[in-house]
């Protein structure tokens, strides 16, 4: 040990050199500390009952089994949760027309996602809460789920929150004014259509929250396996209507997050919640499972580009229509579409434009839609772009080759 | 016809340590682990015997605690990343490992190292395909492989007092 530490001392100075992070030993020795690892006094586990389909009437629930399970302590359902926490919205105020509806955390009346969470369960152990939850009683009234975002914005598609009056959740559509005319007097337009599929970060410690509520003096400390621990403290403090001064939120050694340990959770947030019904500390950990239904997904896009050519070679005008569904909520509280707007500024800035060879007629549509599909966060679909610019060059040059130009 | 058991009574040695528990029967040796015996460096990251993050030695081998249930160690030797650390065995890997940034959010390293351990035991200066093959049933979802394997040829680099790294 002794060793090592002459050995840190030596290489450090050096720019350029690597240097190894004092942190590691602990975390390589397995004496790390991530959320699952802390045990408090009077401790109790929450689990949840999940929705089995992606878009379902609640037509009853029934816990009186569950609760009379053996080390149940409370079973709670989205209308007992929605008393302590106020619902959050996941539109931003700066980007226009952009809609959502307020989320509870647990789903009240009408479930949208597979894998959305209905039912809480605290019991003594993980184990007992899931016996427990095994026994609550939901009566289904299945609904036509919309997991399609092409057909997603149809009129006879069913509307996933009527009183939005459309699945549409944000469009932006940005283009020169000449970029029709330049696609019609091309000599060669080429198109193409990329389709990426969802997926989700799988971080190895799967989402995790111990959320401790004092209720002598009102103080809240939540230790979550986050990124985003003072975004967390204000969130918390808000939704739960306490003084900032009240709350504390604690991110531990964090077993991997990727962007997905940077939203707000409905199980998370109903954790909490149950700690301040019950006055003492509940700890959430979200299983494999359930974090495979759960979790945040990201990438979803159908990006249809079309190119104009010359038969010089030069490309004249870019034309690209993108399309994703961001699952039935726009996330909160940074709404997913961030990257996307991103997009279509550099559009306007003909950053892109740049980027791929000097074309000056630019067509940018994006549109994202909401889905009976896991919520969900968008990377820029910029990538597709540059990657088919590459992808057509060869194949243009070989077109224009055999029209003898 | 005999009614099904809840709990087991099970003794066995747990890092050089004689253990006696009652187990329930259901519980998995890694909850048990964590939860009874309180040694969080055994981490759950699947429970499905995928991820490898749970893995622990039981009598000299790697196997996944979710997939081991508590009462099958009844009689047997149980070692963890916490007793393979105090008796020194794995600690040129976590040297390596360290000046390599063999690990970015820690949480599957120590099963890795208990893994990587094995194969240099029984392969003491493997090839990287060696490497890679053997810690395949290891994730890590940081991907920091090529750092992973580079360090476990350097603990056998050192092992062997040299300090050339294959490259293939």
């Amino acid at each position: 040990m002794e060793k090592n530490q002459t050995d840190l001392q030596m290489v450090r100075g050096k720019v350029g050199d690597s240097v190894p992070r004092r942190e590691l030993r602990r975390l390589l020795e397995g004496k790390g500390c991530y959320v699952d690892d802390i045990v408090m006094p009077r401790m109790a586990h929450a689990v949840f009952v999940r929705s089995p389909y992606a878009h379902a009437n609640i037509k009853r629930i029934d816990t009186s089994l569950a609760q009379s399970s053996p080390g149940v302590l409370h079973v709670a359902t989205g209308a007992d949760i929605a008393k302590l926490c106020l619902p959050y919205l996941g539109t931003l105020s700066h980007l226009a027309g952009m809609q959502s509806v307020p989320q509870f955390p647990l789903a009240i009346d009408r479930a949208r996602w597979n894998g959305e969470p209905v039912v809480a369960v605290v019991a003594q152990s993980r184990a007992l809460a899931e016996d427990a939850a095994a026994l609550v009683e939901i009566d289904w009234e299945e609904l036509v789920a919309v997991v399609d975002e092409e057909t997603a914005l149809d009129k006879e598609t069913p509307l996933i929150h009527p009183e939005l009056g459309s699945n549409l959740c944000w469009e932006r559509s940005v283009q020169s004014e000449t970029v029709d005319g330049v696609f019609a007097s091309a000599d060669v337009v080429v198109e193409a259509t990329f389709i990426t599929s969802r997926h989700t970060h799988v971080t190895l410690e799967p989402r995790s929250i111990l959320a401790s509520f004092n209720s002598s003096d009102r103080q809240l400390t939540a230790w979550q396996s986050t990124q985003v621990p003072h975004m967390m403290h204000w969130v918390l403090a808000h939704h739960f209507s306490l003084p900032e001064a009240n709350v504390r939120v604690i991110a531990p050694d964090v077993g991997g997050s990727f962007g997905l340990k940077i939203h707000v959770y409905g199980d998370e947030m109903a954790t909490v919640a149950l700690s301040i019904m019950l006055g003492r500390p509940i700890k959430f950990v979200a299983d494999r499972l359930e974090s495979f239904m759960s979790d945040f997904h990201a990438r979803g896009h159908r990006v249809k580009a079309r190119m104009a050519v010359s038969k010089a070679g030069n490309i004249q005008g870019i034309e690209m229509d993108d399309l994703q569904s961001l699952g039935p909520f726009a996330s909160y509280p940074r709404g997913g579409l961030t990257k996307d707007v991103r997009c279509s500024i550099w559009w306007v800035q003909h950053m892109v434009s740049i980027a791929i060879e000097g074309a000056r007629e630019l067509s940018f549509r994006t549109k994202a839609c909401t889905a009976n599909t896991a919520q969900s966060v968008t990377p820029s679909p910029a990538w597709s772009l540059r990657a088919w610019s590459i992808a057509r060059r060869r194949q243009l040059r070989w077109t224009l080759q055999k029209s003898g130009n | 016809m005999l009614e099904p058991l809840e709990k087991f009574d099970i003794n066995f040695t747990l890092n050089g340590e004689l253990v006696s528990a009652n187990v329930a029967v259901r519980q998995h040796l890694t909850d048990f682990l964590r939860e009874d015996m309180e040694l969080k460096g055994t981490h759950l990251g699947c429970e499905h015997g995928i991820c490898g993050a749970c893995t622990v030695m039981l009598d000299g081998e790697p196997v996944r605690g979710c997939l081991v249930l508590a009462v099958q160690v009844d009689g047997r030797h149980v070692e963890t990343i916490e007793g393979a650390v105090s008796s020194g065995r794995v600690a040129p890997l976590v040297d390596a490992f360290q000046v390599r940034n063999a690990g970015q959010c820690g949480f599957c390293s120590p099963a890795m190292i208990l893994t990587a351990a094995q194969l240099l035991k029984h392969v003491p200066n493997p090839t990287r395909q060696e490497v890679r093959e053997y810690i395949s049933g290891n994730y890590c979802r940081c991907t920091g492989y090529e750092a992973i394997v580079d360090a476990v040829l350097i603990a056998a680099a050192s092992h062997a007092g040299n300090t050339v790294l294959p490259t293939k």
